[in-house]
Protein backbone atom coordinates (compact mmCIF):
# COMPACT_ATOMS: atom_id res chain seq x y z
CA UNK A 1 0.00 0.00 0.00
CA UNK A 2 1.78 3.76 -1.13
CA UNK A 3 2.04 5.60 2.05
CA UNK A 4 -0.28 8.71 2.47
CA UNK A 5 2.05 12.08 1.93
CA UNK A 6 2.08 14.46 4.31
CA UNK A 7 0.99 17.02 2.07
CA UNK A 8 -0.38 17.37 -1.56
CA UNK A 9 -1.70 20.14 -3.24
CA UNK A 10 -3.43 20.20 -7.13
CA UNK A 11 -3.74 22.85 -8.73
CA UNK A 12 -4.57 25.18 -5.43
CA UNK A 13 -5.51 28.36 -6.01
CA UNK A 14 -6.47 31.41 -3.35
CA UNK A 15 -8.12 34.43 -4.24
CA UNK A 16 -8.95 37.75 -2.89
CA UNK A 17 -11.35 39.79 -4.69
CA UNK A 18 -9.77 40.25 -7.79
CA UNK A 19 -6.31 39.45 -6.10
CA UNK A 20 -4.62 35.92 -7.08
CA UNK A 21 -2.67 35.05 -3.42
CA UNK A 22 -2.15 31.22 -4.85
CA UNK A 23 -2.33 30.37 -8.09
CA UNK A 24 -2.04 26.69 -9.89
CA UNK A 25 0.28 25.24 -7.04
CA UNK A 26 1.12 21.65 -7.34
CA UNK A 27 3.36 19.86 -5.10
CA UNK A 28 3.70 16.68 -2.90
CA UNK A 29 5.43 16.26 0.25
CA UNK A 30 6.14 13.16 1.78
CA UNK A 31 5.60 12.24 5.34
CA UNK A 32 8.61 12.38 8.06
CA UNK A 33 10.98 15.30 6.03
CA UNK A 34 11.68 18.68 6.35
CA UNK A 35 10.32 20.67 4.03
CA UNK A 36 11.51 24.47 3.05
CA UNK A 37 8.95 26.88 1.44
CA UNK A 38 11.00 29.96 0.45
CA UNK A 39 9.21 33.00 -0.89
CA UNK A 40 9.42 36.88 -0.69
CA UNK A 41 7.01 39.00 1.09
CA UNK A 42 3.83 38.54 0.00
CA UNK A 43 4.31 35.87 -2.28
CA UNK A 44 1.66 33.35 -0.78
CA UNK A 45 3.61 31.38 2.06
CA UNK A 46 1.38 32.74 4.62
CA UNK A 47 -1.66 31.66 2.71
CA UNK A 48 -0.80 28.31 1.94
CA UNK A 49 -0.38 27.35 5.36
CA UNK A 50 -3.84 28.88 6.60
CA UNK A 51 -5.60 27.06 3.06
CA UNK A 52 -3.26 23.65 4.59
CA UNK A 53 -4.77 23.89 8.01
CA UNK A 54 -8.40 24.57 6.46
CA UNK A 55 -8.56 28.18 7.68
CA UNK A 56 -9.20 29.16 4.61
CA UNK A 57 -11.13 27.34 1.72
CA UNK A 58 -9.24 27.05 -1.72
CA UNK A 59 -10.59 29.09 -4.68
CA UNK A 60 -9.38 26.37 -7.37
CA UNK A 61 -7.88 23.17 -7.11
CA UNK A 62 -7.80 21.01 -3.85
CA UNK A 63 -5.03 19.91 -1.08
CA UNK A 64 -4.91 17.26 1.24
CA UNK A 65 -2.69 16.73 4.78
CA UNK A 66 -1.86 13.61 5.70
CA UNK A 67 -5.02 12.27 3.16
CA UNK A 68 -7.57 14.38 4.58
CA UNK A 69 -9.33 17.03 2.18
CA UNK A 70 -8.35 20.87 3.60
CA UNK A 71 -12.54 21.69 2.60
CA UNK A 72 -14.09 18.37 4.11
CA UNK A 73 -11.60 17.51 6.91
CA UNK A 74 -10.30 20.32 8.20
CA UNK A 75 -11.34 19.52 11.73
CA UNK A 76 -9.48 16.76 11.51
CA UNK A 77 -6.31 18.18 10.18
CA UNK A 78 -5.67 20.74 12.18
CA UNK A 79 -6.57 17.44 15.13
CA UNK A 80 -3.01 15.49 14.36
CA UNK A 81 -0.84 18.99 13.00
CA UNK A 82 1.08 21.43 14.94
CA UNK A 83 1.38 25.48 14.20
CA UNK A 84 3.51 28.26 14.77
CA UNK A 85 2.53 30.85 12.28
CA UNK A 86 3.05 34.62 11.67
CA UNK A 87 2.82 35.46 15.34
CA UNK A 88 3.98 33.67 18.21
CA UNK A 89 0.15 33.42 19.85
CA UNK A 90 1.46 33.29 22.84
CA UNK A 91 -1.15 34.54 25.86
CA UNK A 92 1.53 37.13 27.17
CA UNK A 93 -0.50 37.71 30.32
CA UNK A 94 0.12 34.06 31.45
CA UNK A 95 3.21 32.46 32.49
CA UNK A 96 4.82 29.74 30.50
CA UNK A 97 3.63 26.86 31.79
CA UNK A 98 -0.07 27.84 31.58
CA UNK A 99 0.81 28.72 27.72
CA UNK A 100 1.42 25.10 27.56
CA UNK A 101 -1.26 23.48 30.12
CA UNK A 102 -3.74 25.42 27.89
CA UNK A 103 -2.69 23.95 24.64
CA UNK A 104 -2.48 20.89 26.68
CA UNK A 105 -6.06 20.48 27.73
CA UNK A 106 -6.92 22.12 24.09
CA UNK A 107 -5.70 18.71 22.78
CA UNK A 108 -6.90 16.85 25.55
CA UNK A 109 -3.83 15.21 27.28
CA UNK A 110 -4.05 13.75 30.68
CA UNK A 111 -3.08 15.79 33.16
CA UNK A 112 -0.04 13.64 33.96
CA UNK A 113 0.99 13.40 30.30
CA UNK A 114 0.72 17.27 30.19
CA UNK A 115 2.84 17.77 33.31
CA UNK A 116 5.53 15.23 31.84
CA UNK A 117 5.60 16.88 28.68
CA UNK A 118 5.70 20.55 29.47
CA UNK A 119 8.96 19.54 31.62
CA UNK A 120 10.43 17.52 29.14
CA UNK A 121 10.20 20.83 26.48
CA UNK A 122 10.91 23.52 28.86
CA UNK A 123 13.70 21.72 30.38
CA UNK A 124 15.02 20.86 26.63
CA UNK A 125 14.45 24.40 25.66
CA UNK A 126 16.04 25.79 29.06
CA UNK A 127 13.30 27.19 30.11
CA UNK A 128 12.35 25.02 32.92
CA UNK A 129 13.88 27.47 35.07
CA UNK A 130 11.60 30.31 33.92
CA UNK A 131 8.45 28.53 34.18
CA UNK A 132 6.53 30.88 35.96
CA UNK A 133 7.67 34.10 34.69
CA UNK A 134 5.04 36.15 32.82
CA UNK A 135 5.57 35.71 28.70
CA UNK A 136 4.94 39.16 27.88
CA UNK A 137 7.92 40.15 29.94
CA UNK A 138 10.39 37.79 28.19
CA UNK A 139 12.94 37.99 25.02
CA UNK A 140 11.43 37.38 21.89
CA UNK A 141 13.98 34.78 21.09
CA UNK A 142 12.63 33.26 24.49
CA UNK A 143 8.77 33.52 23.25
CA UNK A 144 10.13 32.00 19.84
CA UNK A 145 11.17 28.70 21.77
CA UNK A 146 7.94 28.34 24.31
CA UNK A 147 5.47 28.63 20.82
CA UNK A 148 7.15 26.05 19.01
CA UNK A 149 7.39 23.80 22.44
CA UNK A 150 3.59 25.07 22.05
CA UNK A 151 3.27 23.52 18.15
CA UNK A 152 4.86 20.65 19.13
CA UNK A 153 3.55 19.81 22.49
CA UNK A 154 0.80 17.18 21.69
CA UNK A 155 3.33 15.33 19.34
CA UNK A 156 1.53 16.50 15.77
CA UNK A 157 2.60 14.11 12.71
CA UNK A 158 3.09 17.41 10.70
CA UNK A 159 3.68 21.17 11.88
CA UNK A 160 3.77 24.04 10.09
CA UNK A 161 6.38 26.54 11.10
CA UNK A 162 6.52 30.45 10.03
CA UNK A 163 9.78 31.63 10.01
CA UNK A 164 10.55 29.53 13.38
CA UNK A 165 14.58 31.12 13.53
CA UNK A 166 13.40 34.73 13.59
CA UNK A 167 14.73 36.27 16.83
CA UNK A 168 16.75 33.75 17.83
CA UNK A 169 20.82 33.99 18.43
CA UNK A 170 22.57 31.73 16.09
CA UNK A 171 23.40 29.46 18.81
CA UNK A 172 19.61 28.81 19.99
CA UNK A 173 18.96 29.09 15.91
CA UNK A 174 21.62 26.60 15.43
CA UNK A 175 19.74 24.24 18.63
CA UNK A 176 16.69 24.59 17.63
CA UNK A 177 17.97 23.54 13.87
CA UNK A 178 19.15 20.33 14.85
CA UNK A 179 16.04 19.78 17.43
CA UNK A 180 13.74 20.10 13.86
CA UNK A 181 15.78 17.82 12.57
CA UNK A 182 15.95 15.11 14.89
CA UNK A 183 12.08 15.82 15.04
CA UNK A 184 11.89 14.90 11.60
CA UNK A 185 14.39 11.80 11.18
CA UNK A 186 13.93 10.43 15.14
CA UNK A 187 9.96 10.89 15.22
CA UNK A 188 8.96 10.94 11.71
CA UNK A 189 7.29 13.85 11.87
CA UNK A 190 6.86 16.12 8.81
CA UNK A 191 7.98 20.08 9.42
CA UNK A 192 6.49 22.59 6.80
CA UNK A 193 9.12 25.18 7.34
CA UNK A 194 9.11 29.14 5.81
CA UNK A 195 11.82 30.89 6.17
CA UNK A 196 14.07 33.72 4.74
CA UNK A 197 17.58 32.37 5.65
CA UNK A 198 18.20 30.48 2.82
CA UNK A 199 21.41 28.63 4.20
CA UNK A 200 18.96 27.40 7.48
CA UNK A 201 17.01 26.11 4.18
CA UNK A 202 20.00 24.41 2.88
CA UNK A 203 21.25 22.77 5.78
CA UNK A 204 17.60 21.74 6.63
CA UNK A 205 15.38 20.81 4.39
CA UNK A 206 15.43 18.31 2.47
CA UNK A 207 13.57 19.70 -0.41
CA UNK A 208 12.62 22.78 -0.82
CA UNK A 209 9.87 25.13 -3.19
CA UNK A 210 10.14 28.26 -4.24
CA UNK A 211 7.21 29.84 -4.73
CA UNK A 212 6.62 33.69 -5.86
CA UNK A 213 3.54 35.39 -6.63
CA UNK A 214 1.72 32.63 -5.85
CA UNK A 215 3.04 30.46 -7.94
CA UNK A 216 5.79 27.67 -7.81
CA UNK A 217 8.88 27.99 -9.42
CA UNK A 218 11.08 25.23 -8.44
CA UNK A 219 10.88 22.48 -6.21
CA UNK A 220 13.00 19.69 -5.23
CA UNK A 221 16.40 18.76 -3.01
CA UNK A 222 18.37 22.00 -2.69
CA UNK A 223 20.95 20.32 -4.22
CA UNK A 224 18.96 19.49 -7.24
CA UNK A 225 17.51 23.32 -7.26
CA UNK A 226 21.60 24.24 -7.42
CA UNK A 227 21.90 22.23 -9.97
CA UNK A 228 19.11 22.87 -12.25
CA UNK A 229 19.68 27.04 -11.57
CA UNK A 230 22.87 28.34 -10.92
CA UNK A 231 25.92 26.82 -13.32
CA UNK A 232 28.44 24.82 -12.26
CA UNK A 233 31.64 26.63 -11.29
CA UNK A 234 35.09 26.95 -10.66
CA UNK A 235 36.58 29.35 -8.08
CA UNK A 236 40.12 30.51 -7.88
CA UNK A 237 42.02 32.17 -5.27
CA UNK A 238 45.69 33.74 -6.50
CA UNK A 239 47.39 36.60 -7.88
CA UNK A 240 48.21 38.07 -10.94
CA UNK A 241 45.10 37.90 -12.89
CA UNK A 242 46.31 39.87 -15.89
CA UNK A 243 43.94 41.43 -18.35
CA UNK A 244 45.45 38.67 -20.96
CA UNK A 245 44.86 36.12 -18.81
CA UNK A 246 41.14 36.64 -17.94
CA UNK A 247 40.33 37.59 -21.96
CA UNK A 248 42.12 34.10 -22.77
CA UNK A 249 39.50 32.26 -19.79
CA UNK A 250 36.90 34.35 -21.32
CA UNK A 251 37.44 33.17 -24.58
CA UNK A 252 37.84 29.47 -23.56
CA UNK A 253 35.04 26.91 -24.71
CA UNK A 254 34.21 25.46 -21.32
CA UNK A 255 33.60 28.50 -19.28
CA UNK A 256 30.49 30.46 -19.27
CA UNK A 257 30.99 33.63 -17.48
CA UNK A 258 33.85 34.79 -15.33
CA UNK A 259 33.91 37.42 -12.41
CA UNK A 260 36.97 38.61 -10.36
CA UNK A 261 37.87 40.72 -7.45
CA UNK A 262 40.76 41.29 -6.22
CA UNK A 263 42.68 37.33 -5.65
CA UNK A 264 39.69 35.69 -6.46
CA UNK A 265 38.35 34.42 -9.69
CA UNK A 266 35.04 32.51 -10.34
CA UNK A 267 34.59 30.55 -13.58
CA UNK A 268 30.75 29.56 -14.35
CA UNK A 269 31.40 26.54 -16.53
CA UNK A 270 29.23 25.01 -19.09
CA UNK A 271 28.98 21.48 -17.99
CA UNK A 272 29.50 20.34 -14.17
CA UNK A 273 31.44 17.12 -15.73
CA UNK A 274 33.88 19.31 -17.45
CA UNK A 275 37.59 18.29 -16.78
CA UNK A 276 39.36 21.26 -15.36
CA UNK A 277 42.30 20.90 -16.13
CA UNK A 278 42.83 22.87 -19.30
CA UNK A 279 41.87 25.84 -17.64
CA UNK A 280 44.39 25.71 -14.89
CA UNK A 281 46.88 24.74 -17.37
CA UNK A 282 46.24 28.10 -19.35
CA UNK A 283 46.03 29.96 -16.41
CA UNK A 284 49.38 29.35 -15.25
CA UNK A 285 51.18 29.52 -18.58
CA UNK A 286 49.25 32.84 -18.40
CA UNK A 287 51.67 33.82 -15.34
CA UNK A 288 48.63 33.27 -13.02
CA UNK A 289 50.05 32.21 -9.37
CA UNK A 290 47.46 29.83 -7.69
CA UNK A 291 47.03 29.15 -3.97
CA UNK A 292 43.58 27.77 -3.79
CA UNK A 293 41.28 26.15 -6.49
CA UNK A 294 37.46 25.22 -5.47
CA UNK A 295 35.10 23.24 -7.83
CA UNK A 296 31.58 24.26 -6.72
CA UNK A 297 27.91 25.18 -7.17
CA UNK A 298 26.04 28.82 -6.17
CA UNK A 299 24.11 28.67 -3.14
CA UNK A 300 20.81 27.92 -2.57
CA UNK A 301 20.60 32.12 -1.91
CA UNK A 302 22.25 32.71 -5.40
CA UNK A 303 20.18 30.02 -6.85
CA UNK A 304 16.74 31.89 -5.00
CA UNK A 305 18.18 34.98 -6.11
CA UNK A 306 18.48 33.78 -9.83
CA UNK A 307 14.93 32.38 -9.66
CA UNK A 308 13.39 35.89 -9.02
CA UNK A 309 15.55 37.68 -11.58
CA UNK A 310 14.52 35.51 -14.17
CA UNK A 311 10.80 35.95 -12.93
CA UNK A 312 11.47 39.84 -12.70
CA UNK A 313 13.06 39.60 -16.75
CA UNK A 314 9.96 37.10 -17.69
CA UNK B 1 -17.63 19.83 23.70
CA UNK B 2 -17.57 19.88 27.89
CA UNK B 3 -13.81 19.22 28.19
CA UNK B 4 -13.30 22.16 25.58
CA UNK B 5 -15.61 24.52 26.87
CA UNK B 6 -13.81 24.23 30.28
CA UNK B 7 -10.50 24.96 29.03
CA UNK B 8 -11.70 27.61 27.73
CA UNK B 9 -13.16 28.85 30.64
CA UNK B 10 -9.56 28.14 32.10
CA UNK B 11 -7.66 30.29 30.18
CA UNK B 12 -10.19 33.09 30.31
CA UNK B 13 -10.28 33.05 34.25
CA UNK B 14 -6.54 32.73 34.98
CA UNK B 15 -6.39 35.81 32.30
CA UNK B 16 -8.97 37.98 33.87
CA UNK B 17 -7.20 37.39 36.72
CA UNK B 18 -3.33 37.83 35.84
CA UNK B 19 -4.68 40.78 33.97
CA UNK B 20 -4.51 43.34 36.82
CA UNK B 21 -3.39 40.48 39.77
CA UNK B 22 -5.17 38.01 41.52
CA UNK B 23 -5.85 40.67 44.56
CA UNK B 24 -6.93 43.46 42.27
CA UNK B 25 -9.18 41.51 40.43
CA UNK B 26 -10.73 40.45 43.80
CA UNK B 27 -10.80 43.83 44.70
CA UNK B 28 -12.40 45.07 41.41
CA UNK B 29 -14.74 41.71 41.81
CA UNK B 30 -16.11 42.42 45.58
CA UNK B 31 -16.40 46.20 44.90
CA UNK B 32 -19.49 45.35 43.35
CA UNK B 33 -20.50 42.98 45.94
CA UNK B 34 -20.05 45.20 48.42
CA UNK B 35 -22.22 47.34 46.59
CA UNK B 36 -24.96 45.67 45.50
CA UNK B 37 -24.42 43.26 48.63
CA UNK B 38 -23.97 45.55 51.47
CA UNK B 39 -24.25 49.53 50.62
CA UNK B 40 -27.86 49.21 48.50
CA UNK B 41 -29.65 46.82 51.33
CA UNK B 42 -28.58 48.68 54.33
CA UNK B 43 -29.97 51.62 52.48
CA UNK B 44 -33.11 50.28 51.59
CA UNK B 45 -33.50 48.22 55.03
CA UNK B 46 -35.93 44.92 55.39
CA UNK B 47 -37.87 45.68 52.48
CA UNK B 48 -34.81 44.53 50.16
CA UNK B 49 -36.47 41.03 50.44
CA UNK B 50 -40.36 42.09 50.69
CA UNK B 51 -40.39 43.79 48.02
CA UNK B 52 -37.51 41.87 45.38
CA UNK B 53 -38.37 44.22 42.30
CA UNK B 54 -36.20 46.78 44.34
CA UNK B 55 -32.77 44.26 44.15
CA UNK B 56 -33.44 43.10 40.50
CA UNK B 57 -33.30 46.91 39.53
CA UNK B 58 -29.98 46.81 40.71
CA UNK B 59 -29.19 44.01 38.08
CA UNK B 60 -27.28 46.46 35.44
CA UNK B 61 -24.46 46.94 38.04
CA UNK B 62 -23.02 43.34 37.32
CA UNK B 63 -24.08 43.68 33.44
CA UNK B 64 -22.50 46.87 33.63
CA UNK B 65 -19.43 44.68 34.62
CA UNK B 66 -19.99 42.04 32.12
CA UNK B 67 -20.01 44.86 29.26
CA UNK B 68 -16.83 45.70 30.39
CA UNK B 69 -14.85 42.54 30.13
CA UNK B 70 -16.57 40.69 27.38
CA UNK B 71 -15.40 43.10 24.73
CA UNK B 72 -11.79 41.45 25.10
CA UNK B 73 -13.43 37.76 24.04
CA UNK B 74 -12.64 37.63 20.56
CA UNK B 75 -11.06 41.39 19.65
CA UNK B 76 -8.38 41.29 22.30
CA UNK B 77 -7.42 37.62 20.88
CA UNK B 78 -7.40 39.69 17.66
CA UNK B 79 -5.46 42.17 19.06
CA UNK B 80 -2.67 40.87 20.60
CA UNK B 81 -2.25 38.08 17.91
CA UNK B 82 -3.56 35.13 19.85
CA UNK B 83 -6.84 34.20 17.67
CA UNK B 84 -4.99 32.58 15.09
CA UNK B 85 -3.27 30.11 16.93
CA UNK B 86 -6.03 29.51 18.78
CA UNK B 87 -8.42 28.53 15.37
CA UNK B 88 -5.83 26.60 14.34
CA UNK B 89 -6.18 24.55 17.01
CA UNK B 90 -8.21 21.14 17.24
CA UNK B 91 -10.29 23.64 19.17
CA UNK B 92 -14.22 23.14 17.86
CA UNK B 93 -16.14 26.62 16.85
CA UNK B 94 -18.78 25.76 19.69
CA UNK B 95 -16.33 25.17 22.24
CA UNK B 96 -14.42 28.67 21.90
CA UNK B 97 -17.82 30.51 21.25
CA UNK B 98 -19.57 28.53 24.15
CA UNK B 99 -16.58 29.10 26.55
CA UNK B 100 -16.12 32.67 25.88
CA UNK B 101 -19.85 33.50 26.25
CA UNK B 102 -19.82 31.08 29.52
CA UNK B 103 -16.69 32.95 31.27
CA UNK B 104 -19.10 36.13 30.91
CA UNK B 105 -21.87 34.88 31.98
CA UNK B 106 -20.32 33.28 35.03
CA UNK B 107 -18.47 36.59 35.99
CA UNK B 108 -21.91 38.44 35.60
CA UNK B 109 -23.47 36.07 37.56
CA UNK B 110 -21.17 35.05 40.02
CA UNK B 111 -21.52 39.16 41.02
CA UNK B 112 -24.91 38.67 41.49
CA UNK B 113 -24.93 35.72 43.37
CA UNK B 114 -22.16 37.27 45.59
CA UNK B 115 -24.26 40.05 46.41
CA UNK B 116 -27.18 37.94 47.14
CA UNK B 117 -25.47 36.36 49.54
CA UNK B 118 -23.96 39.52 50.52
CA UNK B 119 -27.67 40.92 50.97
CA UNK B 120 -29.06 38.14 53.09
CA UNK B 121 -26.21 38.19 55.89
CA UNK B 122 -26.39 42.38 55.57
CA UNK B 123 -30.30 42.62 55.99
CA UNK B 124 -30.13 39.50 58.38
CA UNK B 125 -27.75 41.18 61.05
CA UNK B 126 -29.19 44.54 60.61
CA UNK B 127 -32.76 43.87 60.18
CA UNK B 128 -33.44 40.32 61.49
CA UNK B 129 -34.08 40.35 64.80
CA UNK B 130 -33.87 36.68 65.37
CA UNK B 131 -36.05 36.20 61.89
CA UNK B 132 -34.26 34.51 58.96
CA UNK B 133 -35.48 37.59 56.60
CA UNK B 134 -35.30 36.46 52.61
CA UNK B 135 -37.22 36.12 48.92
CA UNK B 136 -40.14 33.71 48.77
CA UNK B 137 -39.37 30.52 47.11
CA UNK B 138 -40.97 31.09 44.11
CA UNK B 139 -39.32 34.78 43.99
CA UNK B 140 -35.88 33.35 44.52
CA UNK B 141 -36.59 30.61 41.84
CA UNK B 142 -37.46 33.39 39.02
CA UNK B 143 -34.60 35.57 40.63
CA UNK B 144 -31.97 32.87 39.53
CA UNK B 145 -33.09 32.17 36.42
CA UNK B 146 -33.84 36.00 35.69
CA UNK B 147 -30.84 36.77 36.32
CA UNK B 148 -28.83 33.94 34.84
CA UNK B 149 -30.58 35.23 31.20
CA UNK B 150 -29.88 38.59 31.73
CA UNK B 151 -25.86 37.82 31.79
CA UNK B 152 -26.39 35.77 28.71
CA UNK B 153 -28.11 38.41 26.94
CA UNK B 154 -25.55 41.02 27.69
CA UNK B 155 -22.57 38.43 27.17
CA UNK B 156 -24.05 37.15 23.88
CA UNK B 157 -24.76 40.96 22.61
CA UNK B 158 -20.78 41.46 23.61
CA UNK B 159 -19.50 38.54 21.86
CA UNK B 160 -20.92 39.56 19.05
CA UNK B 161 -20.27 42.91 19.15
CA UNK B 162 -16.08 41.50 20.09
CA UNK B 163 -16.40 38.90 17.28
CA UNK B 164 -16.71 42.27 14.49
CA UNK B 165 -14.29 44.57 16.04
CA UNK B 166 -10.46 44.95 15.28
CA UNK B 167 -10.01 46.15 19.02
CA UNK B 168 -10.86 45.76 22.20
CA UNK B 169 -10.94 49.57 21.99
CA UNK B 170 -13.94 49.47 19.49
CA UNK B 171 -15.70 46.81 21.11
CA UNK B 172 -15.96 48.54 24.21
CA UNK B 173 -17.17 51.92 22.51
CA UNK B 174 -19.57 49.69 20.26
CA UNK B 175 -20.91 48.25 23.57
CA UNK B 176 -21.11 51.31 25.45
CA UNK B 177 -23.74 52.17 22.94
CA UNK B 178 -25.18 48.99 23.21
CA UNK B 179 -25.47 49.12 26.58
CA UNK B 180 -26.83 52.48 26.61
CA UNK B 181 -29.58 51.48 24.36
CA UNK B 182 -30.38 48.44 26.57
CA UNK B 183 -30.71 49.52 29.66
CA UNK B 184 -31.23 53.73 29.88
CA UNK B 185 -33.40 54.45 26.67
CA UNK B 186 -36.60 52.40 28.38
CA UNK B 187 -35.92 54.53 30.88
CA UNK B 188 -35.87 57.59 29.09
CA UNK B 189 -38.51 56.72 26.67
CA UNK B 190 -40.69 55.42 29.19
CA UNK B 191 -42.16 58.49 30.53
CA UNK B 192 -42.30 60.15 27.03
CA UNK B 193 -44.94 57.75 26.05
CA UNK B 194 -48.74 58.77 25.84
CA UNK B 195 -50.00 59.09 29.51
CA UNK B 196 -53.16 56.63 28.67
CA UNK B 197 -50.67 53.89 27.62
CA UNK B 198 -48.30 54.73 30.55
CA UNK B 199 -51.62 54.21 33.36
CA UNK B 200 -51.66 50.69 31.08
CA UNK B 201 -48.32 49.76 31.67
CA UNK B 202 -48.13 51.50 35.36
CA UNK B 203 -51.52 49.36 36.06
CA UNK B 204 -50.24 46.17 34.62
CA UNK B 205 -46.87 46.69 37.06
CA UNK B 206 -49.11 47.63 40.09
CA UNK B 207 -51.39 44.79 40.05
CA UNK B 208 -49.96 41.99 38.28
CA UNK B 209 -48.26 39.62 40.42
CA UNK B 210 -44.49 40.17 39.84
CA UNK B 211 -43.33 36.42 40.01
CA UNK B 212 -45.79 35.47 36.84
CA UNK B 213 -44.73 38.54 35.34
CA UNK B 214 -41.03 37.59 35.50
CA UNK B 215 -41.48 34.49 34.60
CA UNK B 216 -42.99 36.28 31.15
CA UNK B 217 -40.12 38.51 31.29
CA UNK B 218 -38.08 34.92 31.46
CA UNK B 219 -39.49 33.67 28.49
CA UNK B 220 -38.55 36.52 26.51
CA UNK B 221 -35.38 36.78 27.36
CA UNK B 222 -34.41 33.24 26.76
CA UNK B 223 -35.85 33.75 23.00
CA UNK B 224 -33.68 36.83 22.42
CA UNK B 225 -30.32 34.85 24.42
CA UNK B 226 -31.22 31.67 21.70
CA UNK B 227 -31.27 33.63 19.11
CA UNK B 228 -28.11 35.90 19.48
CA UNK B 229 -26.07 32.58 20.63
CA UNK B 230 -27.56 30.95 17.20
CA UNK B 231 -26.66 34.25 15.52
CA UNK B 232 -23.30 34.48 16.87
CA UNK B 233 -22.76 30.74 16.10
CA UNK B 234 -23.58 31.85 12.44
CA UNK B 235 -20.82 34.41 12.31
CA UNK B 236 -18.87 32.74 13.72
CA UNK B 237 -16.64 31.46 10.72
CA UNK B 238 -12.85 30.73 11.05
CA UNK B 239 -12.08 32.14 7.80
CA UNK B 240 -13.55 35.51 7.95
CA UNK B 241 -11.97 35.91 11.53
CA UNK B 242 -8.66 35.16 10.21
CA UNK B 243 -9.41 37.99 7.17
CA UNK B 244 -10.75 40.05 9.50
Amino acid sequence: MQAVSAVRVENLGRDFGTLSALNGLSFEIPQGIVFGYLGPNGSGKTTTIRVLLGLLEPTRGRAEVLGLDTRSGADGIRERCGALLEHTGLYERLNAEDNLEFYGRVWRMSAGERSARIKELLSGLGLWERRKEQVGSWSRGMKQKLAIARAILHRPQLVFLDEPTAGLDPLAAAALRDDLAQLASLQGVTVFLTTHNLAEAEKLCSQVAVIRKGQLLKIGSPDELRMASGAPRLEIVGRNFSPAALEALRGHPLVSGLEQHDHHLTLDLKDKNTDTSPLIQLMVTQGVQIDEVRKGQASLEETFLTLMEEEDHD
Amino acid sequence: MINDIVSILWKEWRELFRQRGLRSALVNWGVMVFLIGVLMPTQVGAEWFSIPMLSLIWCWMPMLAVAGTVTDAFAGERERHTLETLLASRMPDRGIFAGKLLTSVLFGWSIQLGGLMAATITINVTYGKGQFLFYSLDFFAVWLVITLLLMTLISAIGVLVSLRSSTVRQAYQKMSLAFLALVFIPTILGPMLPSNMLAAVNNFLVNTPPVPALWAACAVFLVFDLGLVAFGLARFQRARLILD
